[in-house]
């Protein structure tokens, strides 16, 4: 399993998240009460998203290259998750000081120009690449985040807050593109690869 | 199986997020994984197969199947781990040696959490068993090698499917088992001397009074 880099200057447009923390719900007949009990395993994140492509000879070259170099399910790539090409902050990108037992806070260098609701990716010790959001204002360097890192990230890591991206594969081993009168269509479906 | 104590019982009035947690006593391998997702690391709990390390995304330990208890022990429970036979050499390599993993422990472990992911109460062991087989099996999406467990209640329960030929297994000096044989096939003669088998039945007069009839004559004489 490999990662793929992807062609430069991408853009993804019409992007879906759906992030899916596993639990199932107990309801009762009698009263229509529910309870919530967890299930194995990580919260996970599935994104969709489409290609914005310029229609040229280059970038159709490039992008059919790169959904071949994926082979299906097999390697993983970075998929961006702002729509934009602008950088999420302005300033440069904080660095891990230590993060809580249960993941879900996390204390950085700096947090100035970081707010609520804003994508973080921080690499982790295993070799995946964690996407999170930050689930408050950031109290002083103390940063909220939604969902936890599975695993503690080595002091001084930078987390990528000026274009956060996902390391994801995609779900399904048909992936490919459409073409028509020389415009493409690359669409993609796909999971956050752990 | 202990139940929840008071304050993890008091968590299941609400929303609840349980860990379960496995130990395999696999030698050389000892396999510990859990449900969370999360490392967790156990110890201090005073009791050694507890202790240790569990890795959150396990890439052995597959699947564990659901515990069912019934007043006769509990259902086998299955453990399945990755089996991918060119990956998982190293494991082959150790399962494949009967003595690391036969009759050794299986464990299983819970806790709950609470919404906020907060341990509620003690960690409850709700399993333990003995790992006594493996198979290597699979289909176009995945392959696994599947260990079966068994408590010590079934392990013991078995039929040994002993019988009183047996017996000398247990009683070196006993002989009745070959007594048996002989009076079966309508031989007498003393079997602690095993000399020349006198003959009955079977012959003049027997009046084909059959087994049963012929042993009752030798009894008579």
């Amino acid at each position: 399993m490999a990662i793929i880099p992807v062609p430069a200057g991408a853009e993804f447009t019409n992007l879906v998240f759906e992030p899916d923390f596993p639990a199932q719900v107990n309801r009762t007949e009698w009263a229509r009460g529910r309870k919530v009990v967890g299930l194995p395993g990580l919260p996970k994140w599935f994104i969709k998203g489409v290609l914005k492509l310029q229609s040229t000879e280059t970038s159709i070259r490039l992008w059919r290259s790169f959904k071949m170099k994926l082979r299906g399910v097999e390697n993983t790539f970075k998929i961006p998750v702002l729509t934009g090409s602008a950088a999420q902050i302005p300033s440069a990108n904080p660095t891990v000081v230590s993060v809580s037992a249960n993941g879900l806070f996390v204390v950085v260098s700096s947090a100035a120009n970081l707010k609520e609701g804003m994508y973080g990716t921080v690499a982790l010790p295993s070799g995946h690449h964690r996407l999170f959001v930050l689930s408050a204002d950031p109290i002083s360097t103390l940063l909220s985040i939604q969902p936890e890192l599975p695993e503690t990230p080595t002091a001084g890591t930078a987390i990528e807050f000026r274009a956060p991206y996902a390391l994801v594969a995609q779900i399904e081993t048909r992936g490919g593109w459409e073409d028509s009168d020389g415009n493409a269509f690359f669409a993609f479906d796909t999971e956050e690869a752990y | 199986m202990p139940r929840p104590d008071a304050t993890a019982s008091a968590a299941l009035d609400n929303n609840i997020f349980p860990i379960h947690f496995c130990f395999l006593d696999i030698v050389g391998d000892p396999t510990r994984a859990n449900t969370s997702g999360m490392q967790q690391v156990i110890s201090g709990s005073g009791k050694p197969d507890l202790d240790g390390t569990y890795l959150g995304v396990p890439s052995k330990l597959a699947s564990v199947s659901p515990v069912k208890v019934t007043d006769r022990g509990t259902d086998t429970v299955t453990a399945r781990l990755s089996g991918i036979i060119a990956i998982d050499s190293a494991s082959m390599t150790i399962l494949g040696n009967r003595a690391n993993w036969k009759g050794r422990k299986a464990r299983l472990w819970r806790l709950i959490r609470d919404s906020n992911r907060t341990q509620q109460g003690g960690i409850q062991h709700y399993y333990t068993g003995y790992m006594v087989n493996l198979t290597h099996g699979g289909d176009g999406s995945h392959q696994f090698m599947e260990i079966t467990i068994e408590n010590y209640i079934a392990a013991l329960a078995a039929p040994a499917f002993a019988t009183l030929q047996d017996q000398a297994d247990f009683d070196p000096g006993d002989l009745s088992p070959r007594a048996s044989v002989a009076l079966a096939n309508g031989v007498g003669g003393n079997p602690l001397t095993a000399n020349t088998p006198v003959v009955v039945g079977g012959g003049v007069g027997d009046g084909g009074r059959g087994l049963v009839g012929r042993i009752i004559a030798d009894q008579l004489k």
